[in-house]
């Protein structure tokens, strides 16, 4: 019993590791430098500042919120390693979850949404990927009055 | 033997599970943190807005660079180091004699060395786009550092600091638009002050998450109160969506633009002027238990 138990523990180590595995593989993206992308394009459009960046990574995208201004207006600017943002896109939603405003329009994906805040408040930014196999990304958000 | 394997087989799933579980636990406080990280707005945001009523600069109205050296634990070094960030915000947004800026980054990396993570910060990008009057640049490399910083506290095993660093930085921001909407009142700036409400209601279950020992314990007692006062102010948050959107060529860039114009007067905000005057002596008072 005693001669079996280093093989027990790496059975139990094996077990954890393979539990461990998929939060580990999420670290390999590096997304500051399609972040930097995003900022290059909020410069090129005169008038918006930065504000927050996205990364994105995993083939489930990533969800995050921020807190609307009313009256501000705002853009989402995507970066992934297609000239075109092609493969990512944005799903912008109120607190009652509803869709105000979307990059992938007509089903086809489009690099940047801008939108005006109509009422200040929380809003979640869905990021997702489709169509793609590269689950790397970020996104860039701006504003100006 | 069957019964032993069996137990082993159980003992390896319970184990799993056990570090699975611990493991979602440190990852989700981490997400809560990081997301609030990300969801609070950037303080250039008020920083803009204050600009824009005309209101001057005025320094009297900022922590004092020097007053770091009455800092004397972490507690109180964090949450100034967020009250400075702040102040750097405003700052930066105005044309400030040229003394200013560099007093408050020789503050913000004395502090932060204090608090061993200067080297999470890269004084000398941030120095290059404050001198080159790179705005976007400035603004995504200290939002960036303070990323880093979030992470090195959490993943040290010290969150709390992470949790006093955002309300630090957001009472600022609170008690500055307060002060500038005394000295100069303005409909804009009130409202600004009241939409905090939604702000506040993030941060505190997340401050509170860390309220063991006794300043900690003073400080979210007093961020509760300051949450009742907020409680009478009345926001309205549904709203009719305007999907309507046309496709637009910014340069080479392809925007898909919501032209949904938010309206000028109706805002669904309902306040009165003793509701925001409570939160300004609040917020002052507060403030001053920080900085003093």
């Amino acid at each position: 019993m005693i001669k079996r138990l280093p093989f027990q523990l790496i059975r139990v180590c094996l077990l954890i590791s393979a539990l461990l595995l998929p939060e580990l593989m999420f670290g390999q993206c590096d997304s500051q430098v399609f972040t930097d992308k995003g900022i290059r394009e909020l410069n090129k459009q005169g008038g918006y500042t930065y504000l927050k960046s996205y990364p994105v990574s995993g083939e489930n995208g990533k969800k995050y919120s921020y807190i609307f201004s009313q009256g501000t207006n705002y853009m989402i600017a995507l970066a992934n390693r297609e000239s075109d943002a092609k493969g990512i896109f944005i799903t912008i939603f109120d607190s009652n979850k509803k869709e105000i405003a979307t990059s992938r329009a007509d089903g086809k994906f489009y690099p940047a949404v801008s939108f005006t805040c109509k009422r200040t408040g929380i809003y979640y930014l869905q990021f997702s990927f489709d169509n793609t196999r590269e689950f790397c990304a970020a996104g860039v958000l701006g504003m100006r009055r | 033997m069957i019964k032993i394997r069996l137990n082993f087989i159980c003992l390896c799933i319970f184990l799993g599970q056990a570090a699975t579980t611990l493991l979602a636990q440190e990852i989700n406080k981490e997400e809560v943190l990081n997301g609030m990280f990300k969801s609070i707005p950037s303080p250039y945001e008020i920083s803009s807005l204050i600009k824009k009523t005309g209101v001057k600069f005025n320094s009297e109205i900022i922590n004092a660079p020097d007053n770091y050296q009455k800092y004397n634990d972490d507690y109180k070094k964090a949450l100034n180091l967020g009250i400075y960030s702040s102040d750097l915000g405003y700052i930066n947004i105005y044309d400030t004699p040229d003394t200013i800026p560099p007093a408050y980054l020789k503050t913000i990396l004395a502090m932060s060395s204090e608090l061993k993570i200067d080297q999470l910060i890269n004084f000398t990008a941030i120095t290059g786009f404050a001198f080159s009057k790179d705005l976007n640049g400035l603004l995504s490399e200290t939002s960036s550092s303070f990323e880093k910083i979030n992470r090195h506290f959490i993943e040290n095993d010290r969150p709390e600091l992470s949790a006093l660093l955002l309300t630090g930085g957001w009472l600022e921001t609170l008690y500055l638009t307060c002060q500038v909407a005394r000295d100069k009142p303005n409909k804009l700036l009130d409202n600004k002050i009241a939409e905090q409400k939604i702000i506040l209601e993030q941060l505190l279950p997340i401050l509170s998450q860390y309220s063991e020992g006794k300043e900690m314990a003073k400080l979210v007692e007093k961020m509760s109160n300051l949450q009742e006062l907020f409680k009478k102010i009345k926001i309205k948050e549904k709203i009719k969506a305007n999907n309507n959107f046309t496709i637009e060529k910014w340069g080479k860039l392809e925007v898909v633009v919501y032209r949904n114009e938010a309206s000028k007067t109706a805002n669904g905000i309902k306040y009165n002027q003793e509701d925001l005057d409570q939160i300004l002596t609040a917020s002052i008072d507060i403030r001053k238990s920080i900085v003093e």
